[in-house]
């Protein structure tokens, strides 16, 4: 079964998409263990479940907590039954493989008659009376990145190139191409070249030259992922945003960008000060 | 069974230089290989857990392109890489290292036509593996192990019902040429057998 945000349910279902339960959701943390020599993968997950009255079914055994795995990179899909609320899972060495997306569920494992779910919604009639296998609740998609592709240095992705044909003083952003170009006209490459040189200066170099250049690029995946997919530069670039929790999708391009960084502006005090 | 040997990688500045170096290699895609700077450094990387039939791999059939010759070399190639894993056949280094060495004469004979006069895009596209997809739709051999590993995942007790499912019907070849997503395979499955069996086992 794949979800979606938008799925609908003919009864209560604890989301944060919807208001089927007041006041209520179901939230998990994950914590990932990787060896990436041998490709061993676990996953620490603790669950939160906002409703009394599902707690009990979990806490009694009406019900179970499992997540869904999705890794499209190795067409890896399943639904892992885990034990509530905390506890570790662990995968085969290579089965998944870069962006692994992974969604807490509860579902019912026997059936459920004139359940007296308070919280629920006064819209859904009463009683409710489910079957074995009904989903209940699920949590938010969460991304983790497996590999070493989110170790990838900024260095490896992009490239500084000279365009005698840019305006001058300016720089452009190229993604349609294996590294992510930054084209500059000859006396910013120049200038560019002179900041790089000089480790001192290196904040000045990712506030100034990289963080717009990261935002434009975040753009251009948004505007035309599929390009952006066909390019080598594009799976590390991908990692680097699953770890900071980046929506590819729908990038907030300034903060984003900074979070890719490592949150640039407060370094570049210290280069102010020395001056 | 004789001990097989490790299967060997290209590292990613042999791949960096074979990048960027595809015009003036052109004359060893077309006739005289890579043979001699296969000895060299950063092209031997080994994996430890995955073996290498090399007779197998050289014995990939570019003598037609059809279906059955396309399941026949699958199946072979899939067979020729034991403790291969999705994972590991993401790397573009390891397709790098066997479409320029040890199946260079089937990637070359299977994708460089001898009467076209430009290779070099031919050559990026079957002889490398960039992007998302580039490993499992385009590479030479990196596509022939994909489609049994595809296979198996939605056939599991039998590779090869699950390759004529894939390679044998027009409608389904297009659409996994299309789109090789989780979803599609699954769509492929149910419109190729009629049966409802999970991805994942």
């Amino acid at each position: 079964m794949r979800f979606s945000d938008s799925m609908r349910f003919p009864h209560p279902v604890l989301r944060s998409q919807a208001a089927d339960f007041q006041d209520a959701t179901f939230a998990a943390e994950f914590e990932m263990e990787e060896v990436t020599n041998s490709g061993k993968l676990a996953l620490i997950y603790d669950f939160r479940c906002g409703s009394p009255s599902i707690q009990q079914l979990l806490n009694q055994g009406t019900a179970s907590v499992g997540v869904v795995v999705t890794c499209e990179d190795t067409y890896w899909h399943s639904v892992e039954e885990v034990y509530w609320p905390r506890g570790r899972m662990e995968f085969e060495p290579g089965s998944v493989l870069h962006r692994v997306e992974v969604r807490p569920i509860i579902w019912l494992c026997q059936d459920l008659d004139a359940w007296p779910c308070i919280e629920a919604s006064a819209e859904f009639p009463r009683p409710i009376s489910l079957g074995k296998g009904t989903v209940i609740g699920f949590g938010d998609r969460f991304n983790v990145s497996v590999g070493n592709a989110k170790l990838a240095a900024w260095e490896s992705i992009f490239t500084l190139r000279r365009d005698e044909s840019a305006i001058a003083g300016s720089i452009d952003v190229n993604t349609d191409s294996d590294r992510i170009e930054i084209r500059a006209s000859p006396d910013a490459y120049d200038a560019i070249v002179q900041l790089r040189g000089q480790a001192k200066l290196s904040s000045v170099t990712l506030a100034a030259i990289y963080l717009p250049v990261i935002m434009s690029v975040l753009e251009q995946i948004r505007d035309q992922s599929e390009l952006a997919k066909s390019r080598r530069w594009f799976t590390p670039f991908q990692a680097r945003c699953d770890v900071v929790g980046i929506e590819l999708t729908s990038p907030n391009l300034l903060q984003d960008a900074q979070q890719l960084l490592g949150l640039p502006i407060v370094p570049l005090r210290r280069f102010a000060e020395e001056m | 069974m004789t001990c097989l040997p490790k299967l060997a990688h290209v590292s990613q500045s042999v791949l960096d230089d074979l990048l960027i170096n595809v015009e003036e290699n052109l004359p060893r895609y077309r006739q005289t290989g890579f043979e001699d700077l296969a000895a060299g450094w950063g092209w031997n990387v080994e994996l430890g857990e995955v073996r290498v039939d090399r007779d197998a791999l050289a014995a990939l059939d570019c003598s037609a392109v059809t279906a059955e010759v396309e399941i026949r070399n699958s199946l072979q190639t899939f067979d020729a890489l034991p403790g291969m894993t999705c994972a590991l056949a993401r790397h573009e280094q390891i397709w790098v290292r066997l479409t320029h060495v040890e199946c260079i004469n089937y990637s070359r004979m299977r994708w460089l036509p001898s009467h076209a006069t430009s290779i070099t895009g031919l050559v990026m596209a079957h002889f490398f593996g960039g992007g998302v997809t580039g490993v499992r739709d385009d590479n030479a051999v990196g596509r022939l192990w994909w489609n049994a590993a595809i296979a198996k995942i939605f056939c599991p007790d039998d590779v090869e019902r699950g390759l004529r499912a894939i390679c044998g019907r027009p409608t389904s070849v297009q659409i996994w040429l299309n789109a090789r997503g989780s979803q599609v395979v699954v769509r492929l499955h149910k419109r190729s057998s009629g049966e409802s069996r999970p991805i994942h086992g």
